[in-house]
């Protein structure tokens, strides 16, 4: 299985241009941009000294910095130091970790989904349960799979949980293990296609109705948590990625943050020619930004906190920052962690210059504090000439600091913000009004009296036949 | 020659402009007197083409389309949908008029139409010259600009067509549907004789290049 693999991923290279950083313009066209991200190293068990990692399924950094690493194969949990040097493993007493898919971890302890035992385990840095979450004896959950796939924690022992087979969004637990209610949950956008299916269904016989397709939602594929409290949550699969909501940002109630107004594409552009994105894990770091792993690709989606995207990294292949299994990834202070199961290591990207400013900049601006990202957008220019948010923000600093005519220029230069250079416009061209008022007032009524000279003149002339 | 009208004595050249604003008169005349100038309506064509260079390149940036917003000018696209469809549209116009006992020439047909196009021409300047004053809270205003500029056309172009054949209304309605089937028609058989070229030509320079290579 391995060799296929292996051999699968050396064909997947050859066919694949070398994956470089590239982000969409506002035409929604993919454009080489500076890198944000560098892969620096991986990390693999021999290196650690424990022996290579066996089939690990999930990666987690908890509020001290230290990252566990889910390795399923071999029935522990490798617990790193920021620094990754290998802090401790440990191993679970009473049961085995062979199924589990999603660990998580806080305050101490180590929260497992097993899909296997259908349980989520509590486990103590020394590997005692200290809690089971089992199926919880809930009328709502009647009929409900219990398949804990993935698994989230928040401060007062409310466990968040993901199950295979269910649409219903996360399964909230609380601290006695009772079953609180559902979380999120996608919906089913109505569209033209489905509404022509839903009305071929009204003339259906009942024999052809039950082998028709039933509209359900699909489930979410992974979610994180971050400082703030608030859920993301991500979808490996859409039939328009550009209105369903591949990517949600859930607040406590369990509603999306998100604005609906704006239209986005998750992931890749279809469009553009690009392979549908499959999002397979997402994780947010201390600002609020976020990125979503495509499980198919390998690559990493970079958002802002307004979840506009920023850029794409990594990809699929066999070198240093690119993968064959990619299967979680997870934010430390400002590195991004990819656990590749194929692979066995964790890859460990740092950001650039480049990606810093990008931060810095876009949190700037994104809180309202143009002027103050002004010199920040302008170092990006030097290193991306063409990107149409710098060009944008910088037009938004100028425009805030008096210069309307300089705004202007920057805003076309943009290419994407025609909206802001038509509010500069209205402004410029209100003020030139007020200034040349006399002159504006003075010629209308010089045209008017030419005008009707003119007409009078030429009426007369054609009268006489001369024209 | 029969001299009607307060216009009758006017010069050729300015009769496009006459007939934009009597179209039902001035056609008339157009034909009865025979007040064709070739170089009149080439100049009007002349201005459709410079029209659309000025709205590809020359509108304000938020009046530009992405498409414009990306590439430059695209010159032979511009003809190809300007005057080449124009004489594809004449041409189809005359097969099928003639067939129906039209009366008119295919040089009557070419002038008459090119002046139903002034309307939309100038007032497509216009556009491109106020897209710098307006904003895009005011965007309907050019919106409606244009589609005045079309109905006024397509008007002009429906009175060409049925004074220069001296035609009934539906028949001449009939004729402008057929019309537009024999553009779709003429445009197939350009894309098929073209591609059918570029195989022959392909076809002789790989004989001449097994020539050249081999003796």
């Amino acid at each position: 299985m391995k060799k296929i693999i292996a051999l699968l991923a050396a064909l997947l290279c050859l066919s694949l241009p070398a994956s470089a950083d590239y982000r969409y313009n506002g035409f929604g066209e993919p454009v080489a941009t500076a890198r944000s991200f560098t892969a620096v190293g991986a990390v693999n068990g021999t290196a650690l000294g424990i022996g290579d990692f066996k089939s690990p399924s999930d990666v987690f950094a908890d509020e001290n910095g230290l990252v566990y690493i889910l390795d399923c194969g071999n029935n522990r949990v490798v617990v790193l130091n920021n620094d990754l040097t290998l802090n401790r493993e440990v191993r679970p007493e009473g049961f085995d970790l062979g199924e589990a898919g999603g660990l998580y971890a806080a305050g101490g302890l180590i929260y497992v989904a097993h899909a296997g035992d259908e349980k989520i385990y509590v486990i103590n840095t020394e590997g005692e349960t200290v809690r089971e979450i089992s199926r919880p004896d809930s009328p709502l959950l009647e009929g409900a799979a219990f398949t804990p796939l993935k698994v989230l924690a928040d401060g007062i022992g409310t466990v968040y949980m993901l199950s295979a087979n269910s649409t219903q969004g996360a399964y909230m637990i609380g601290a006695d293990n009772s079953f609180l209610g559902f979380f999120g949950r996608n919906d089913v956008v109505l569209t033209f296609r489905r509404m022509m299916e839903l009305a071929s269904r009204r003339f259906a016989s009942d024999e052809q109705r039950e082998t028709m397709q039933n509209f359900i939602p699909v489930e979410f594929a992974n979610f994180d948590v971050d400082a703030d409290g608030f859920i993301y949550t991500v979808t490996s699969y859409s039939e328009n990625p550009e209105q369903d909501e591949m990517i949600k940002k859930l607040n406590p109630m369990g509603d999306n943050v998100l604005s609906k107004l704006s239209a986005r594409t998750w992931g890749d552009n279809p469009d553009a020619g690009a392979y549908p994105t499959s999002f397979a894990d997402i994780a947010a770091d201390e600002n609020g930004f976020s990125y979503a792993l495509d499980g198919a690709s390998g690559k990493i989606f970079w958002y802002d906190d307004n979840l506009s995207q920023i850029c794409a990294f990594g990809g699929s292949g066999n070198v240093l920052g690119a993968f064959t299994g990619p299967t979680a990834v997870e934010t430390l202070d400002s590195r991004v962690l990819v656990l590749d199961n194929v692979k066995n290591s964790v890859t460990v990207f740092e950001k650039t210059r480049f990606g810093e400013l990008m931060t810095e900049g876009r949190r700037l601006y994104n809180s309202g504090y143009f002027k103050e990202s002004k010199d920040i957008f302008r170092e990006i220019i030097t290193m991306d000439p063409d990107c149409d948010f710098a060009w944008g923000a910088l037009g938004a600093a100028v425009y805030e600091e008096g210069d309307a005519a300089l705004a202007k220029e920057y805003f076309e230069r943009s290419r994407t913000a025609a909206e802001k250079y038509s509010e500069v416009k209205k402004q410029l061209r209100s003020t030139w009004m007020k200034e040349h008022f006399a002159l504006i007032f003075g010629g209308v009524i010089a045209l008017a009296l030419i005008i009707i000279a003119a007409s009078k003149l030429v009426a007369a002339k054609l009268k006489e036949g001369r024209i | 020659m029969q001299k009607t009208g307060f216009y009758a004595g006017m010069s050729p050249y300015l009769y496009p402009l006459y007939i934009l604003i009597h179209p039902v008169d001035g056609y008339r005349e157009l034909k009865n007197n025979k007040k064709y100038s070739m170089t009149a309506a080439n100049v009007v064509l002349a201005l459709w083409v410079l029209q659309r260079i000025l709205a590809w390149g020359y509108s304000d940036f938020d009046f530009k389309t992405p498409a414009a917003l990306e590439s430059p000018v695209d010159l032979p696209r511009i003809l190809l949908t300007t005057v080449a469809l124009f004489a594809i549209a004449c041409v189809s116009n005359w097969c099928f008029c003639t067939l129906m006992d039209g009366k008119g020439r295919l040089r009557e047909i070419w002038i008459a139409c090119a002046y139903a196009l002034l309307p939309y021409v100038l007032l497509g300047l216009a556009r491109v010259g106020l897209s710098h004053a307006m904003v895009l809270d005011e965007a309907v205003f050019l919106t409606y600009l244009n589609a005045i500029g079309l109905l006024w056309t397509a008007f002009l172009l429906f009175e060409a067509v049925y004074v220069v054949h001296d035609y009934t209304v539906p028949r001449a309605a009939g004729a402008i549907v057929l019309t537009a089937l024999g553009v779709l028609i003429i445009a197939f058989l350009v894309i098929l004789v073209t591609g059918l070229a570029t195989q022959i030509y392909s076809f002789f320079k790989t004989i001449y290049f097994e020539i050249k290579l081999r003796v």
